[in-house]
C-alpha cells in the first residue's frame, strides 16, 4: 500500500533514498573497506601524489634559482627563521616560569620572615 | 510487474502533486537546504566565555570563564586535549551543545589545549613533540594559572593518545585523573573499516606523501574518514538536513557538526610519519617499546584514576584499539565503560549532553573534591622540556 501524498515533489525522492540507504550503507562500508577497494584506491592517490609530487619539486628548484637571482631568501631559509622563532618561544617560556618559581620562593621567604 | 520495495516510492503512481504551488514550496525548500549547507561553514561555535591564557607557535592555552560561585567549583582544573587533526571546537559546539559548557556548568575549572593549524614551517613537529615541547609546557600553564597541585586531563581521540603518552612520560606530574575517549592505542588487530586501513604500508607511501605536502593536507584526511561510512556521509548527512530543514535547533546543530568536519586543519609531516610508522605499523605504544627523546614511554608509570571510554558504534576507533591500554597501566582505580555512541557522538549527538555527559562529570566530580595532593606541582615540573628523569632507556 502506497503512504498518502505529500505536497513535497522530493518527499519520494527522499523515501527512496531512506530506503536505499538502509540497504545500502553496511553493504558500501564493506565494499569500501573490503581489499581489493582500498587497494585500488590507495593505488590511485599514489599515482597523483608521484604527479603532484615531481611537479611540485620542479616548481620549488625553478622558484628557488629564481629568489637567487633577485637576492630573496628561499622558501627554506623562510621556514627556518620559522622554527628558529618557535623554538626562542620555547625558551622564553621557560625562562618565565623559572622566574614564576624564582619569585615564588622570593615570597615565601619573605614571609617568613618576621 | 510490481517494483521491489525499496523502488516503489519512484513508481509514478505515488508521485506527490505536481502542482506550481508546490513546486514553488519545495524550491524555496531546497534553497533554504543549500544556504543551510553554505552557511554552516560560517556557523557559529566556540562561544563558551573564555580567555587566552597561553601561546606557543600556533598553540593556545584557552580559561574558561568560570560561572559557578567559588565555593561550588571542583578545586582540580580540567585539560582538555583534542586530536591533532580537526579543530577542538567539538568540546564547544555552541550554546545548549557545548561539552564545554555543560562542565563548566558542573562547577568545572576547564582549559583546553588548542593546537592550531601548522603551517610548513611546523613541517618537522613529530607527535612527540606535541608532548614533549608543547601539552608539558600547557600543563605547566594550567597549574601556574589555576594555582591548584594537580589536574585533570581529559583527552578525545588522538589527543587521549597524546594524553596518555604524556601520563606515562611524566610520572612526577600531579595528573591526579586522565579520561580518555575513543583512544587509538592499540593497532595490533585487523584494520579494516577503521582509519587505521588507509594508514597500513600497501595503502599508504607516507615518504611519497611528505615529499609532495609539508604537512598532510586535512582534506585527504577528512576524505578517509567519510570513506569509511560512504552512504552516511555522502548521502543520507544531507538528506537529514533537508528533512529536519523546519527544526531551527537541529539545523544549528547540523551547521555546527558540518563546519567541524568540513573545517579541517593539516597534520604536521612529521607527526604523521611518526604515527603511521611508531604508533600504527609498529604498535610501539601499546608493546612498550617507544622511545620518546631516549626515554621509554612506559604506561605501567599511569597511576592516575583512569575512566577509558569506548564507543560502541565508532568506525573510525575500533573497541579493541582503545581497551587494551587498561591491563598495562598501574592505576588502582581504572574503568573502561563502552557507550552506545559513535566517535563523533560522544560530543556531537543530542543525547551526549543527557546521557554521556553527566556520566564523565559524575566520575570526575567524585574525584576531584578530595584533599589536593601533598605534592608540590610546581616544583615537580622544574625540568619541562626533559623527559622523567625516573625512565632509563628501553626495557627499564
Amino acid at each position: 500500500m502506497s503512504e498518502p501524498k505529500t505536497d513535497d515533489p522530493f518527499s519520494r525522492m527522499l523515501q527512496f533514498y531512506d530506503d536505499w540507504t538502509k540497504t545500502w550503507a553496511g553493504t558500501m562500508s564493506q565494499m569500501v573497506s573490503s581489499k581489493p577497494v582500498a587497494d585500488s584506491m590507495a593505488q590511485q592517490m599514489e599515482t597523483s601524489l608521484s604527479a603532484m609530487g615531481l611537479m611540485r619539486r620542479q616548481m620549488g628548484e625553478m622558484m628557488a634559482q629564481m629568489l637567487q637571482q633577485m637576492n630573496l631568501p628561499s622558501r627554506q631559509e623562510v621556514l627556518g627563521v620559522g622554527e628558529r622563532m618557535t623554538q626562542i618561544e620555547m625558551r622564553l617560556d621557560d625562562l618565565e616560569a623559572k622566574m614564576d618559581e624564582a619569585l615564588d620562593l622570593l615570597r615565601a621567604k619573605r614571609q617568613r620572615k618576621p | 510487474m510490481s517494483l521491489p520495495p525499496f523502488m516503489r516510492d519512484l513508481d509514478p503512481k505515488n508521485l506527490p502533486d505536481l502542482s506550481a504551488e508546490a513546486l514553488q514550496r519545495a524550491h524555496a525548500r531546497y534553497t533554504a537546504g543549500v544556504k543551510a549547507i553554505l552557511d554552516s561553514l560560517d556557523a557559529p561555535v566556540g562561544q563558551t566565555p573564555k580567555e587566552t591564557i597561553w601561546t606557543l607557535n600556533k598553540t593556545r592555552l584557552y580559561h574558561y570563564l568560570p560561572t559557578r560561585p567559588p565555593a561550588e567549583r571542583k578545586p582540580v582544573p580540567l585539560l582538555l586535549v583534542y586530536a591533532l587533526i580537526n579543530k577542538p571546537f567539538i568540546f564547544d559546539l555552541g550554546p545548549g551543545r557545548s561539552f564545554v559548557e555543560f562542565m563548566v556548568g558542573e562547577g568545572f575549572d576547564v582549559y583546553l589545549v588548542d593546537w592550531g593549524a601548522p603551517g610548513s614551517e611546523d613541517r618537522n613537529i613529530s607527535f612527540d613533540d606535541y608532548v614533549t615541547e608543547y601539552l608539558h609546557r600547557a600543563v605547566r600553564r594550567v597549574l601556574r594559572f589555576s594555582g591548584a597541585q594537580e589536574l585533570s586531563m581529559l583527552g578525545y581521540c588522538l589527543g587521549a593518545t597524546l594524553a596518555v603518552v604524556y601520563a606515562a612520560l611524566y610520572p612526577q606530574v600531579p595528573l591526579r585523573n586522565l579520561i580518555l575517549l575513543t583512544i587509538p592505542a592499540d593497532f595490533s588487530g585487523p584494520h579494516e573499516g577503521s582509519m587505521a586501513m588507509w594508514l597500513e604500508e600497501e595503502r599508504l607511501n607516507v615518504d611519497s606523501l611528505l615529499a609532495t605536502f609539508d604537512n598532510v593536507p586535512g582534506e585527504l584526511i577528512r576524505f578517509w574518514a567519510k570513506t569509511l561510512k560512504p552512504v552516511e556521509n555522502f548521502v543520507a548527512s544531507y538528506v537529514n538536513l533537508y528533512k529536519s530543514l523546519d527544526d531551527q535547533a537541529t539545523v544549528e546543530a547540523w551547521q555546527a557538526i558540518n563546519r567541524w568536519i568540513e573545517d579541517v586543519i593539516p597534520f604536521a609531516g612529521a607527526a604523521m610519519r611518526q604515527f603511521v610508522v611508531e604508533y600504527v605499523r609498529n604498535n610501539e605504544l601499546i608493546q612498550g617499546k617507544h622511545m620518546v627523546k631516549g626515554q621509554r614511554v612506559d604506561l605501567s608509570q599511569i597511576r592516575a584514576s583512569l575512566l577509558n571510554v569506548a564507543a560502541k558504534f565508532d568506525h573510525l576507533v575500533s573497541q579493541a584499539q582503545s581497551e587494551s591500554i587498561m591491563d598495562l597501566v598501574s592505576s588502582q582505580d581504572k574503568e573502561l565503560r563502552v557507550l552506545p555512541s559513535t566517535h563523533v557522538g560522544l560530543m556531537a549527538s543530542i543525547r551526549a549532553r543527557q546521557t554521556l555527559w553527566p556520566q564523565f562529570a559524575e566520575w570526575l566530580a567524585s574525584r576531584s573534591m578530595l584533599e589536593t595532593s601533598p605534592h608540590a606541582a610546581l616544583g615537580m615540573l622544574r625540568n619541562v622540556a626533559q623527559p622523567a628523569p625516573n625512565q632509563t632507556g628501553k626495557g627499564s
